[in-house]
């Protein structure tokens, strides 16, 4: 912590103090704290300092300050109270300290709203959880910025739950997202694949992308084929393309050349999709990093192959719909980015 | 259009050729049983029945076609009363697995068909809110009032995770609306799960960007006094932080003055979206009941649906809403949330407010 320079200030508790804002000379040293540990009964609520964890968020432009007024001179001995705890807090990490002011609140307020003789329920810093939410390319997610970073927490070790939220000032007003949660802290991601909810004007997300040229890689480094327009299936939830069967025979070696030097792994046996058994291929590509468009060479190679209708669906799109024991990856040299698979019922794909 | 009743014994048939002692509870009157009026029953018709009559046919247990206006009726009652599945079926004479195959296919038509009923006013439409609102209580410029409540889930040992599990230990649903003053929704956010207080629900709603952004509650600024002007904002209780564009009231026991007749106006003010929500509950008992082992991706579109069928029932002026009690108590059982963060530009226009209507009104 950056602890700037303060005119009087002779030693390292000096300094501390003058940064969080009180005076030097004033007695309040740590004993005259610890004796004063227990608040005065009827302190003014409103004169708490706000708890960081909930509105040190710049994203919201939230200028906090002191609740009961613009001076910070005219402390009470409950706000000291609360502005030693910070400071305690803040150098020896008391995860605790918040609980002093949330037994203290839950004593002095009181105020109905939902009961005739209502409790309060004075939720402190501990029970906030860390929120932290990110919208994906879109801006149509309806996700609020994020209270910390992201990076410091794995999202791997964190539990997973899907929500689906509705939201009306959303033009797709469903959406359908992804909580990760680690004890207090929580992430929110735009589930993949998420991008054709209904909405007013019922354009999907995708089609909206493509007319606007906002054809652009998410945060995961995963482009979004140009290839992949949005239709609806049964569910109305996915994206699909149904390409031509016909195709050019140099349009075709060009295109297999492209995935032979993309290094891709190209897997297909003809008379799986010819034997009458399959009425569908369906071609999942994952791309990564330059070899986004990938997808759709392999698309264009395939229809020149087989007389089915060929669905091409980024793997961006299914990734988390799609049963890990389903979908296998075919590797050669330990190296897989494209998977292929086709299903007699697509839905399979969809559930 | 006329609501055809086809099956020979089931409930709907009783409603409409028996008579009154022979329901149950009393329940003698159209009204009490889908919690609409026969006006507004056939309008909701017409906006689904297309739909309703897509896809395979659906039968009563003596195998009669199910008409859309029965699936509508079905339909109804399974939201209105929040009976399970089993009772609903058993009323209206078909097999459960009928009514949650109705339910749900009124729930996706009405998603699409009556989205019209819930949205945001424009310009014109605002300028008429704002004059009721201030007409409660004097306060000038206010767009609408916000509040948020939960519906109580009952999770399988499985999924009873803590992210389901609120401040008081129940599993819920988070639902927060905007409300005008005829108790109409204008913006709802729900599915987030119940641990999620009023204010991380709010910020992570759209509207919250909106607003910060400036695109929402960008109307027309009201002149107070020489030199002050108030934008539009909402109201919200204790729960919400103070911002620019929402005022919440004074906090603490040492209110006094100006602040306590403030919090009193802006009280009188913001207790529609209180009653919104009671109403809500009180009319489409499926909200208000434990839900039992829900899909919880369902459950938000369920709730959706029924605040559209609030609203249309506002929006065609239907008498069943005269009848219904103006309670204001719609999270029984939960504590009253106090959020502390508080934004200075908020501060100054809340006192601004408060001594507006200190200076300006008759108490």
């Amino acid at each position: 912590m950056h602890c700037p320079t303060i005119p009087g200030a002779h030693n390292w508790l000096d300094k501390l103090r003058s940064s969080k804002g009180f005076p030097l000379d004033n007695g309040l040293n740590l004993e005259n704290f610890l004796k004063s540990s227990s608040p005065s009964p009827n302190p003014n609520f409103s004169g708490d300092v706000s708890p960081p964890l909930l509105c040190h968020s710049p994203e919201n432009s939230l200028n906090l300050i002191n609740a009961s007024g613009f001076s910070a001179t005219k402390r009470d001995p409950g706000a000291w109270f609360d502005i030693m705890t910070d400071v305690l807090s803040d150098l020896f990490n008391m995860e605790g300290s918040y609980d002093f002011r949330r037994l203290r609140d839950s004593r002095d307020r009181k105020n109905g709203r939902k009961q005739s003789r209502p409790r309060i329920c004075a939720l402190s810093a501990e029970e906030l959880p860390n929120f932290s939410a990110r919208n994906n390319a879109d801006n149509n997610s309806g996700v609020g910025g994020g209270s910390r970073d992201d990076a410091d927490v794995d999202i791997s070790s964190c539990s997973r739950t899907e929500v689906t939220v509705i939201d009306t000032s959303i033009a797709t007003w469903k959406s359908e997202k992804v909580i990760y949660r680690k004890a207090h802290v929580w992430k929110v991601r735009e589930r993949k694949g998420n991008s054709c909810g209904k909405g007013r004007g019922g354009e999907s997300l995708v089609l909206k992308k493509r007319r606007l040229g906002q054809n652009k890689k998410g945060q995961d480094g995963v482009g979004i084929s140009a290839s992949t327009e949005c239709l609806d299936d049964q569910d109305r939830r996915f994206q699909r393309r149904q390409i031509c069967l016909a195709s050019p025979e140099a349009e075709k070696k060009q295109a297999f050349s492209s995935i032979s030097n993309a290094g891709n792994l190209v897997y297909l046996n003809k008379d799986w999709c010819e034997d009458g058994s399959v009425d569908v291929l369906v071609v999942i590509w994952w791309a990564i990093g330059k070899r986004e468009n990938n997808g759709e060479a392999l698309a264009t190679y395939y229809k020149g192959l087989v007389s089915l209708p060929i669905y091409l669906v980024s793997m961006l799109l299914v990734r988390d719909q799609v049963c890990s024991n389903v979908l296998k990856p075919r590797t050669r040299n330990g190296f897989s980015d494209v998977l292929i698979h086709w299903f007699s019922e697509p839905a399979l794909l969809f559930k | 259009m006329t609501f055809n009743y086809q099956k020979s014994n089931s409930g709907l048939r009783k409603v409409k050729e028996a008579g009154p002692s022979s329901l149950p509870n009393g329940q003698d009157k159209f009204e009490t049983i889908f919690k609409v009026s026969r006006k507004t029953f056939n309008y909701i018709c017409s906006l689904v029945k297309d739909d309703l009559a897509k896809g395979s046919s659906l039968t009563s247990t003596d195998g009669k076609v199910l008409s859309p206006e029965d699936q509508v009726a079905i339909a109804l009652r399974r939201l209105s009363s929040g009976d399970s599945l089993h009772i609903v079926g058993e009323f209206c004479g078909v097999n459960h697995s009928t009514v949650s195959i109705i339910t749900w296919r009124f729930v996706e038509s009405m998603e699409e068909r009556a989205i019209h009923h819930l949205k945001w006013p424009d310009n014109k439409e605002m300028e008429g809110i704002k004059s009721k609102f201030e007409r409660i209580r004097g306060l000038p410029n206010c767009c609408g009032a916000i509040d948020t409540t939960h519906i109580v889930l009952s999770l399988p040992s499985v999924e009873a995770s803590k992210l389901w599990c609120d401040h008081e230990n129940k599993y819920s649903m988070v639902l927060q609306a905007i409300v005008d003053p005829d108790m109409r929704f204008r913006d709802i956010v729900t599915g987030w799960p119940g641990s999620m207080n009023d204010f991380l629900t709010l910020k992570t709603s759209r509207f919250f960007k909106l607003c910060e952004k400036g695109k929402r509650l960008n109307g027309k600024k009201v002149e107070l006094s020489e030199g002050f002007e108030v934008r539009e904002y909402i109201l919200g209780d204790m729960g919400f932080p103070l911002l620019p564009w929402l005022v919440t009231p004074y906090q603490g026991k040492d209110v006094s003055g100006c602040r306590v007749e403030f919090n009193r106006r802006h009280f009188a003010t913001r207790v529609v979206a209180q009653r919104a929500l009671a109403r809500l509950k009180d009319m489409w008992k499926i909200v208000q009941k434990v839900m039992w082992r829900p899909d919880k991706h369902k459950l938000p579109r369920i709730i959706l649906v029924c605040c559209l069928l609030h609203n249309i029932i506002i929006d065609r002026g239907d008498e069943v809403q005269d009848e219904m009690p103006l309670s204001h108590q719609h999270d029984s059982g939960y504590r009253q949330q106090m959020c502390q963060a508080v934004d200075k530009n908020g501060l100054v226009m809340r006192e601004k407010l408060s001594q507006y209507l200190s200076d300006r009104l008759p108490p």
